[in-house]
């Protein structure tokens, strides 16, 4: 099956500095991949760059190309066609990203305007829209406030689902929600990937929630990939000490024996314009060696597995 | 048996409508105990009073009925001023809950003004609290912006520490942290209570997370108490139906 979206060696450079640095992807139709990391790898500003809205000076460099049409290289006009309408995404913060002063009906209708549809057509697939996210109950005419975070979350997913876009990017959608609306999104989100054969790029810092949806993830570490693959198996055996070290710090569910201590990973993220040479995480690495500040290491694996790691960990 | 640290009973609380006569009813009825040394889960969805339940427990706010002892006084009576330094709070934002323009030292110290502790003895404590959650002295010369999240609500909770409490109320104290900050507090909160018997009331929407700090959870649903027991009797044998959808929501990264 041919990828939809095909994203080869992006980069987004600050001047001198490199915010994000060979940045590889391929995501294929109904498919979901997840993008994990800490704050400040990077997860944000890959989203903004596939969506074409970096702010200036912000540069992308690199091929996104959307079934085979780069749309670094478009100009703003075009990519104005393709934004929200093939490629939609869904923001974090609902309260934020809704207008406060219009009724969550024209707001899922006004993008379906924007690309040609007629009043009555766009308010009636409007209703649809909010009754297929779980809003059958609520009224066109309610306003934002008068929603649930959750409710909220759903007025989004129908506003990015108005154009039937082929990829559906979502970041960090669930941060604001608890566990159970939580898991009720991620449900929706999957399903209605399952259904309309839309690509899904599932933005989080959460490693379960992306496991609950995504087949494929993609591990970021301060802007480079560390590790990327089959979401079962790098939980399941991870090769990167980074993504051992994120497994390590979160809780499992109910295989964590309560009280145990966590694995916390020591240090923060560096700031790009200060990575250390070569592999950016050795410095909080337990299994850092010598050559691993040498230079910065490829991906590299058998089969779909990959791990920027000069010394890997041994799969079983 | 004993007189618990915390006993809290038959809470209610109203909230005008704008627009309307009538109140809305957020907590109906609430009752609760905190022993000593111990930590208690406070879980719900959002919406399920569990903030309001967390700000009449730190003195923040009223109930309209039922009451609040702490070692058997009054909380909102006339003993209050004497039992405050004793509970501390913690909250969820280290970043809006910290003054950006005072020295930590500043921060971590300020509870103990209002105590009158002379400035000599302020600045020992301060340091012991710093010490407490690993943060170096030299921190207290620091701004809170020069600190990362993690390191921002360890210094929260050594705002809290410094007055020695029995007891913290952390209300969702992890949420806006990454997964290997987040593993960091936890740490720390599991630490202090195993050292200082520190006494907590931990709230939280995070059921993985509830379960790893408290030895008893108190379940919320639309202002009610649903379920209350031992955190690892009531995961494994929910007797309400909300309970288990909580357990069923809690994602997992690898599946067994």
């Amino acid at each position: 099956m041919n990828g939809v979206l095909e994203v080869r060696d992006l980069r987004v450079n600050l001047r001198q500095t490199r915010l994000l640095d060979g940045i590889d992807l391929s995501l294929a139709r109904g498919e979901a991949i997840g993008i994990v990391g800490e704050s400040g790898c990077g997860k944000s500003l890959f989203a903004l760059a596939l969506m074409g809205l970096l702010p200036p000076p912000l540069r992308a460099t690199g091929s996104v190309c959307l079934d085979g049409q780069n749309l670094l290289a478009l100009p703003e006009g075009a990519m104005c066609r393709i934004r929200g309408k093939r490629l939609a995404m869904v923001f974090q913060e609902p309260m934020l990203a809704l207008n406060p002063v219009q009724p969550i009906g024209r707001q899922v209708a006004e993008g379906m305007r924007l690309h040609g549809l007629g009043r009555a057509d766009a308010e009636a697939k409007a209703r649809r829209l909010l009754n297929r996210v779980g809003l059958a109950r609520v009224r066109p005419d309610a306003y934002p406030h008068t929603l649930s975070g959750g409710q909220r979350q759903r007025v989004m997913i129908a506003i990015a689902l108005a154009s039937d876009p082929d990829i559906l990017i979502a970041d960090e959608f669930s941060t604001a929600l608890d566990m159970v609306t939580q898991a009720q999104i991620i449900r929706l989100l999957a399903e209605l990937s399952a259904e309309t054969q839309m690509g899904l790029l599932l933005i989080s810092h959460d490693l379960g929630l992306v496991a609950e949806a995504a087949s494929k993830t993609l591990v970021l570490y301060a802007g480079r990939p560390a590790e990327s693959g089959p979401t079962r198996q790098i939980f399941a055996a991870p090769r990167h000490p980074y993504t051992q070290g994120l497994l390590g710090a979160t809780l499992h569910g109910t295989d964590t024996p309560p009280g145990k201590v966590l694995a916390a990973i020591p240090g923060q993220v560096p700031d790009p314009a200060h990575r250390p040479e070569g592999c950016a995480f050795a410095p909080r690495c337990g299994r850092a060696a010598p050559d691993c500040c040498a230079g910065v290491p490829d991906m590299a694996g058998r089969n779909a597995n990959l791990a920027a790691c000069l010394h890997p960990l041994a799969q079983p | 048996m004993t007189e618990p640290l915390l006993r809290a009973k038959n809470l209610v609380r109203d909230y005008p409508q704008p627009g309307s006569r009538t109140k809305r009813r957020v907590l109906h009825g609430i009752d609760l105990e905190v022993a000593k040394g111990e930590c208690l889960g406070i879980i719900g969805e959002s919406g399920s009073g569990k903030s309001t339940l967390a700000r009449i427990l730190m003195g923040l706010e009223a109930p309209d009925e039922g009451s609040v002892t702490f070692r058997g006084s009054d909380f909102f009576g006339p003993a209050r001023r004497a039992i405050r330094p004793h509970i501390q709070a913690v909250f969820q934002d280290p970043y809006g809950s910290l003054d950006p323009r005072q020295r930590v030292g500043a921060i971590v110290g300020e509870p103990l003004i209002a105590l009158g502790v002379g400035r000599a003895a302020r600045q020992s404590r301060v340091a012991a609290a710093l010490a407490e959650v690993s943060l170096p002295a030299e921190a207290a010369e620091k701004y809170p912006a020069m600190f990362s999240g993690g390191q921002r609500q360890r210094i929260a909770i050594a705002r809290a520490l410094v007055t020695r409490p029995a007891l913290v109320i952390a209300d969702e104290p992890v949420s806006a942290l990454d997964v290997s900050v987040q593993a960091q507090v936890l740490n720390l909160l599991v630490d202090l209570r195993a050292r200082l018997g520190l006494a907590c009331v931990f709230i939280s929407h995070d059921l993985a997370v509830v379960r790893h700090v408290a030895q008893r959870v108190l379940v919320l649903q639309a202002g009610r108490s649903v379920e209350q027991g031992e955190t690892a009797a009531v995961l494994r044998n929910p007797a309400n139906p909300f309970t288990r959808s909580l357990i069923d929501a809690v994602p997992k990264p690898v599946r067994s």
